[in-house]
């Protein structure tokens, strides 16, 4: 996975550069929530031109899920 | 919807807090001490402030009133119109706006309204005052706008307990000199999104409805508080706030770097500071004041401009514009000038305003 939207990612949800894995499920960090899940969206706008519908978001289960959705088309 | 209005002006804006207040760092010992701050570093919420049982939003729109009619020396005769916004009013029935015609000694001779709206309440308020005062029918119009949203939402949900705060506001708005523009917009499909499922008649409250249950997240409710799809939220609002700001700014024919004020709705400091960066509003334009209430919904606006009043004065508010967004799905937009706008400092409801029908 691309190590820059990781970057993004980690930043988005307040971890430690490093600390997340693709493999990771978003169900296990305690930081994935409503507030984040806000700031996704914000980032995915902002930095990278996204525009990311809810329901995508809903579908994702794990970190390796967030990244695919960063890299891939506009909803 | 778009249209623009002559000879109106906004006379006077006043706010009133509830005495009682969360500090949002005294829930550590509920949902962790990390995890309130990391909350509190996202949302730029500190304080959220909250009504006491038995106190009202039209308790609270009334201390904002009794003083902004006594700064603008406007006798109780001289009020001929009055619209109440809240999606907490004080009865099913009647109106809460005809209790506030006769608790702040109106005219029986003037029209009242309700509009029970949300965080975009405060331009759809703004807008019937218009429509009002341009057809003739009023001269001087109340509008009235708060939410007691907090007691609705249940104690262990950590999402928007830290977020909804309660509030009142009172504005005037009478024939003059000025000019306003409105953009409104409605988009009942988002209607699931930001509700209180169970209370009304589509689901009226039962033993079931008050049951909680933990969402994913661990936020506990029932249908009888009150649910905000976050998501849902910020893509409604990353997508119709531009636009909308970009319909009032060319309705009223200015550039943005000639506002000198975008008043957004306080959902929450994050969203406001990405909407002003996505909108490319120009640096030091857009206040944001809810750190010590919280989102206070239709009173946002109002209590910004009250909390915020030193920082933008007169000559910075010649060109305004108001932007609200939220429960519907609803948003609009407001240009207009606010330069000989009287603003007062908040004020604190006092609890002894608390009182009954007659």
């Amino acid at each position: 996975m691309d190590a820059e939207l990781m970057a993004d990612l980690e930043t988005v949800m307040d971890v430690p550069p490093g600390s997340l894995t693709a493999g990771d499920a978003l169900a296990t960090l305690g930081a994935w929530d409503s507030l984040t899940v806000v700031k996704f969206l914000a980032m995915a706008d902002g930095t990278h031109q996204r525009t990311i519908a809810p329901e995508q978001l809903r579908e994702c289960v794990t970190v390796g899920d967030l990244l695919k959705l960063l890299a891939g088309p506009n909803a | 919807m778009r249209c623009q209005f002559e000879n109106l002006e906004v006379a006077g804006v006043a706010a009133a807090l509830p005495p009682d207040s969360l500090d949002l760092r005294s829930l550590s010992p509920l949902f962790g001490s990390a995890e309130v701050e990391r909350i509190i570093a996202g949302t730029g919420i500190q304080v959220v402030r909250t009504a006491p049982e038995g106190m009202t939003t039209a308790d609270l729109c009334e201390a904002a009133a009794r003083p902004l009619l006594a700064e603008l020396g406007l006798g109780a005769s001289e009020v001929d119109g009055l619209v109440f916004v809240s999606q907490t009013p004080d009865y099913v029935m009647p109106a809460t706006s005809v209790a506030l015609q006769d608790r702040l000694g109106l005219s029986t001779e003037i029209p009242a309204f309700d509009l029970p709206y949300g965080c975009s309440g405060y331009i759809y308020g703004l807008f019937q005052a218009a429509l009002l005062i341009q057809a003739g029918a009023c001269r001087t119009v109340l509008v009235c706008a708060g939410d007691t949203l907090a007691r609705f939402v249940h104690p262990r949900d950590r999402a928007l307990r830290m977020v909804f705060g309660d509030a009142g506001s009172a504005t005037v708005v009478r024939r003059g000199a000025g000019r306003a523009g409105f953009a409104l917009h409605s988009d009942g499909s988002g209607a699931r999104h930001l509700i209180v499922p169970a209370g009304g008649c589509r689901t009226p409250r039962s033993d079931a409805t008050s049951v909680a249950q933990a969402d994913a997240s661990g936020n506990q409710r029932s249908p009888e508080n009150v649910f905000m799809d976050g998501a849902e939220i910020m893509n409604f609002a990353l997508r119709r706030v531009p636009q909308v700001l970009d319909e009032i700014l060319t309705l009223a024919g200015w550039e943005r770097t000639q506002v000198g004020l975008f008043a957004l709705h306080q959902a929450n400091r994050f969203m406001v500071d990405y909407l002003a960066k996505k909108c490319r509003l120009p640096k030091g334009t857009t206040p944001v004041g809810m750190s010590q209430t919280g989102n206070t919904g239709p009173a946002s606006i109002p209590l910004l401009l009250a909390g915020e009043r030193a920082a933008f004065p007169p000559a910075q508010r010649v060109r305004s514009v108001l932007c609200g967004f939220g429960a519907g799905l609803s948003w609009g937009a407001c240009a207009l000038d606010l330069s000989a706008t009287r603003i007062l400092a908040p004020v604190e409801c006092p609890s002894r305003a608390v009182t009954a029908l007659p």
